[in-house]
């Protein structure tokens, strides 16, 4: 093998030679280097910011909500009919083999009160299998139990938001809040969860037990005493959701006595799905990007070439002087793919320094969220590296092949 | 084209040869016209026969030494001492002193014999001198036959010197003189003119060094 280190050293003392020059050509491959890791960062900043999303939603989430009904030929809006029940929840969970768990719930938006202060937020009535459904946690105190349920205690756990501002800030674990002028104990605060997908705060809620909910806030009547405003349902697994929910929709249209000809009284929504076609759209949205900005990367390799031409041209006596004591026609191929490839290199450590940069401004400023892979870092490089041997390849062959007499004596 | 390539000093032709019998087949290809692969030649361009030219053809920006060792960066040894054998080379043309000099801080004759030096880096058999003395004034000529004069007697390699100078020509054992591309004149010299002496006999108007400061 022919070593590279008197290749290396050539190049290095060549591209010295024509630091300005030099440096412009780097200056292609460093934007195209740049511009492919900012791209991606920001694709994938884009993508990981709508995984996230779901996943606060909670994973693997179906959420069932009454459907319309029709009354003497007049349509009701979705939601208001209440079709579904705790017994539905149940059966759910005892029938349906893709489904883990059923969390039935009621919610309402009310006036609470603590101390000197109020604040308008959603109460929702949930059994302890809704925290998991939902990937909530307590951060602090405790949670509430199935006892607490079964007994309908008037316990609370409350979010961030509502903490905040019945609270300034303050523990309120142990304290007594009024809904509806019931007093209910808090027993922990929620950890936030931030946004919703929909851009709803998810940490402006008060969870009580879902008896207790229907008990003592939301008055239900004696007619519907079973009824509940929606069932939070996770299935086994992510790829469990679709058997969930034939499984579900057949077992509910058996429950609810629906004849073949009739429409679901429920509706079902499953927001992977959504998730999912939204989260693909920012990835082709990433990968468009990336592809032009790897349309810069080849021609910054143009210029390489163009700059590799020009320096063959210019060294016509040294390659002439360089046959005449021996080079083969390797070495002098050797020798200028090398100068073309360290060109590229060069702009491509340099493109990686200012890609990070670069994410890292876009983040800060324009809030973008960023996501750099060390793969997609790693790509931007190499493939820097094979511009340079592309384009470096068809000036260090027409110095190669350079005749030794007429290198020798070009002026 | 191809023909005259052929028999021009920069395409001698051999093949993988045994040591001794390069020069025959070298000068029967070349009889012969045989085409040999371009890296065969750049073997024997390499380190069987080297070059000297007219103007030096010493690469700017780079030291005497560094000049010297280019032939060593192609040399398919890779243990050899690069720097080690290309000093020797130096000290064999007397240069060791300037070894870290570029081209543009020596004298015409002291670039000359870096040339000189790394011609014979590779212990050449055959050197080839394209008019050699021929950007020189007529006293650093002399210097430098005096050296081919050195390394033909003491190393045994043999100086092919293309001149226009019958006084230089005068130094060698044989010379074979052109005329529009035909011999007209064959001779060996039964006593050709010793460089090192007439350099001897030179009056000393100045020290070697100094002249060559004023050449410079």
């Amino acid at each position: 093998m022919k070593p590279l280190l008197p290749s290396i050293k050539i190049a290095y003392r060549a591209l010295r030679t024509n630091k300005m020059r030099s440096a412009l050509t780097m200056l292609g491959v460093i934007i195209g280097v740049a511009a492919v890791i900012a791209t991606v960062a920001v694709g994938a900043g884009a993508t990981a910011r709508i995984q996230q999303q779901i996943a606060s939603l909670g994973s693997n989430l179906i959420i069932i909500i009454p459907g319309s009904i029709t009354t003497s030929g007049i349509r009701l809006g979705s939601g208001i009919a209440l079709t579904l029940t705790e017994d539905d929840g149940r059966a759910i969970v005892a029938q349906c083999p893709a489904v883990s768990i059923a969390a039935p719930t009621v919610r309402r938006g009310e006036q609470v009160i603590a101390g000197n202060n109020n604040w308008a937020t959603s109460i929702q009535g949930v059994t302890p299998d809704y925290l998991t459904v939902r990937d909530l946690a307590v951060e602090h105190g405790s949670s509430f139990t199935g006892q607490d349920v079964d007994g309908a205690t008037k316990v609370a756990l409350l979010g961030k938001t509502v903490t905040d501002n019945l609270f300034n800030g303050g523990d309120p674990v142990g304290q007594t809040i009024r809904i509806r002028n019931v007093p209910f104990t808090v027993i922990g605060v929620l950890s936030p969860k931030g946004q919703s997908p929909g851009g709803q705060d998810q940490d402006d809620v008060i969870l009580i037990p879902l008896s207790t909910a229907k008990k003592k806030v939301l008055g239900v009547s004696q007619a519907s005493a079973g009824a509940v405003g929606t069932i939070m349902v996770q299935a086994v697994n992510s790829g469990a959701i679709n058997a969930a929910q034939d499984q579900m929709r057949a077992l509910l249209r058996q429950r609810h006595h629906l004849q073949p000809s009739q429409d679901d009284d429920f509706t079902m929504r499953n927001l992977e799905e959504v998730f999912a076609a939204q989260e693909s759209s920012a990835r082709v949205m990433a990968v468009l990007l990336a592809v032009i900005a790897s349309v810069s990367l080849i021609v910054g390799g143009i210029g390489i070439m163009n700059i590799m031409l020009v320096s063959v041209t210019e060294r016509t006596r040294e390659i002439g002087l360089r046959q005449a004591v021996g080079a083969r026609t390797g070495d002098i191929l050797l020798q200028f793919l090398v100068e073309a490839v360290a060109i590229s290199l060069l702009g491509g450590i340099a493109g990686i320094g200012v890609g990070l940069a670069a994410s890292a401004i876009i983040s800060h400023v324009a809030h973008w969220s960023t996501v750099l892979s060390p793969a997609s870092i790693l790509l931007a490089f190499a493939f820097s590296g094979l511009v340079g041997i592309f384009f470096g390849y068809y000036p260090a062959r027409k110095a190669a092949f350079l005749d030794p007499i007429e290198a020798l004596r070009y002026e | 084209m191809r023909t005259r390539r052929k028999i021009s000093a920069y395409y001698p032709i051999g093949g993988p040869l045994p040591f001794d019998t390069w020069l025959p087949t070298w000068t029967v290809t070349t009889a012969l016209q045989v085409p040999v692969a371009e890296n065969q030649l750049a073997e024997i361009r390499n380190n069987k026969l080297d070059l000297v030219f007219q103007n030096f053809n010493l690469l700017p920006r780079t030291s005497a030494v560094e000049n010297v060792e280019l032939p060593l960066l192609y040399t398919r040894d890779a243990e050899i001492d690069r720097r080690q054998r290309a000093l020797f080379a130096l000290r064999l043309v007397g240069l060791s002193d300037l070894a870290h000099h570029h081209p543009n801080q020596l004298s015409g004759g002291q670039q000359q014999r870096v040339a000189i030096a790394r011609s014979l880096v590779n212990n050449p058999e055959i050197i080839l001198g394209d008019e050699p003395t021929g950007a020189l004034d007529s006293r650093t000529s002399i210097e430098i036959m005096a050296i081919f004069q050195k390394l033909n007697r003491d190393s045994g390699i043999t100086m092919i010197i293309v001149t226009h100078e019958p006084d230089i020509a005068a130094h060698a054992g044989r010379i074979i003189r052109f005329k529009d591309g035909r011999v007209v004149e064959d001779r060996t010299v039964p006593e050709p003119r010793n460089a090192a002496r007439e350099l001897a006999a030179m009056p000393v108007e100045a020290s070697l060094e100094e002249q060559q400061m004023v050449l410079s």
